[in-house]
């Protein structure tokens, strides 16, 4: 049986898609069968995000019973399989999320990993995406405003009877008013940081090509996609084979204390010389 | 690295030219509204485990029946009238309206839900309406109670 995650974050805006997207590639680039869910069934935007614009059978067909779910699925870069969400307002309205469940009970078998990109909010949808899945990962930006919707999703996650496995910190830009991954982490009741994912203009840079591109192809050795592939081999346990050692501790500093007057001129002459 | 890259790097990095400040005081607020939100649920003691229950999903009575309206286990004084009513209920839409999976009832600005789940009844009253979802959850955490003491009496 495979596994079955669904990546959520109350707030809109965090990065929920873009990491579910470029995650599910890096694991699929990893060997591993992966299928990727667009569970936000009234805000559909998982495939634009892939580069897919063509699916005449979507995940509202499937829920409405119109459709087979093989004949939903798509085939998507780097090997990942995915399931797209319909973007007509009449499908949504008509649609029953809560047979997202069972829909997924019938996928698990065929793959190692499945990955749900939850709707925002706290409402019934958001609801069936988590309780669809046996674990939920918690996207957050590291600020007190995400956060507060993230503890809450963690409570609604622990409701649903769905294990919170980790907390993914997006968009870090190394700031003094951000919240320390530590700092999160006790907040959200001592969760694990799972990845800490930094601000980067390459991600945002290849959902404006004519053809999108998710970040760990167009630029796989870029901070983020070094920080999502790093998340994958977590993920999956394999080791990681991208970047280098001083790569990796680049992005795991942007979330380290801040560290004194002495320290900062002789980290600018180390970071100066590379 | 140019001459104002040097500069730029020496403003931001050495002398922390940085105007944001983490905002302590929602931190704080933050933690202790996390602190009240814990639920043990790991409970034998069924009483506890439903009281538990009734604070982590925010509803304000749990019973659960037998399909004939006996009683299982309650959270409020009135359990047996209840029950009877939910069943009662319950049996009479399913009969007008077959395959229903849950009933939901607006009373007085309150909700009574009803779900069957594992031959039994669960009858849930709260201020808002909960997804069905939601309900299979309560019912799930007790079946699992129920089945634990059952284990433990035989």
């Amino acid at each position: 049986m495979g596994r079955v995650i669904t990546l959520v974050s109350g707030k809109g805006g965090v990065g929920k898609t873009s990491i579910t997207a470029n995650l599910g590639i890096a694991l699929a680039k990893r060997g591993i069968s992966v299928l990727l869910i667009d569970a936000d069934v009234a805000m559909a935007n998982l495939s634009l995000m892939l580069g897919m614009h063509s699916s005449p059978i979507s995940l509202h067909d499937v829920l409405l019973g119109e459709a087979d779910v093989e004949d939903a699925i798509y085939d998507g870069p780097a090997g990942v399989k995915f399931i797209p969400s319909g973007l007509s307002l009449e499908g949504y309205r008509r649609v029953d999320s809560e047979r997202l469940q069972s829909i997924v009970n019938s996928l698990q078998k065929q793959y190692d990993f499945i990955l749900l990109d939850a709707p925002a909010g706290i409402e019934k949808n958001v609801a069936s995406a988590i309780a669809a899945a046996d674990e939920a990962l918690l996207v957050t930006m590291p600020n007190t405003l995400s956060l507060t919707d993230a503890i809450k999703i963690k409570l609604l996650a622990e409701r649903l009877d769905v294990k919170p496995l980790g907390i993914i910190v997006n968009f870090i830009m190394g700031e003094k008013g951000e919240l320390r991954d530590y700092e999160i982490s006790k907040l959200l009741d001592e969760l694990p940081i799972y990845g800490l994912v930094p601000y980067d203009d390459e991600m945002r840079r290849s959902f404006m090509q004519k053809t999108p591109h998710p970040v760990v192809l167009r630029k796989p050795s870029s901070k983020s996609a070094v920080a999502i592939q790093q998340l994958a081999a977590k993920l999956s346990g394999t080791p990681i084979s991208i970047g280098s050692r001083k790569k990796e501790r680049q992005i795991l500093g942007a979330a380290k204390p801040k560290q004194g007057i002495f320290a900062r001129i002789i980290g600018m002459f180390k970071k100066g010389k590379g | 690295m140019g001459i104002s890259g040097v500069f730029r790097r020496f403003a931001e990095v050495v002398l922390d030219i940085d105007s944001t400040e983490l905002p302590i005081d929602q931190c704080r607020a933050l933690e202790e509204f996390s602190a009240k939100m814990k639920f043990d649920t790991d409970t034998s003691d069924l009483k506890k485990l439903m009281g538990v229950l009734k604070r982590k999903h925010l509803v304000d009575s749990i019973c659960v029946a037998k399909l004939n309206g006996s009683t299982i286990a309650s959270t409020n004084g009135s359990s047996s009238a209840e029950c009877i009513l939910g069943t009662s209920m319950f049996k009479y839409i399913n009969s007008e309206l077959p395959k229903s999976e849950s009933v939901f009832v607006k009373v007085d600005g309150n909700w009574l839900m009803l779900l069957p789940y594992d031959a039994k009844m669960y009858i849930v009253r709260a201020p808002s309406n909960l997804s069905t979802i939601e309900l299979k959850a309560i019912a799930k955490e007790l079946e699992r109670a129920l089945k634990r003491k059952t284990a433990k009496q035989s």
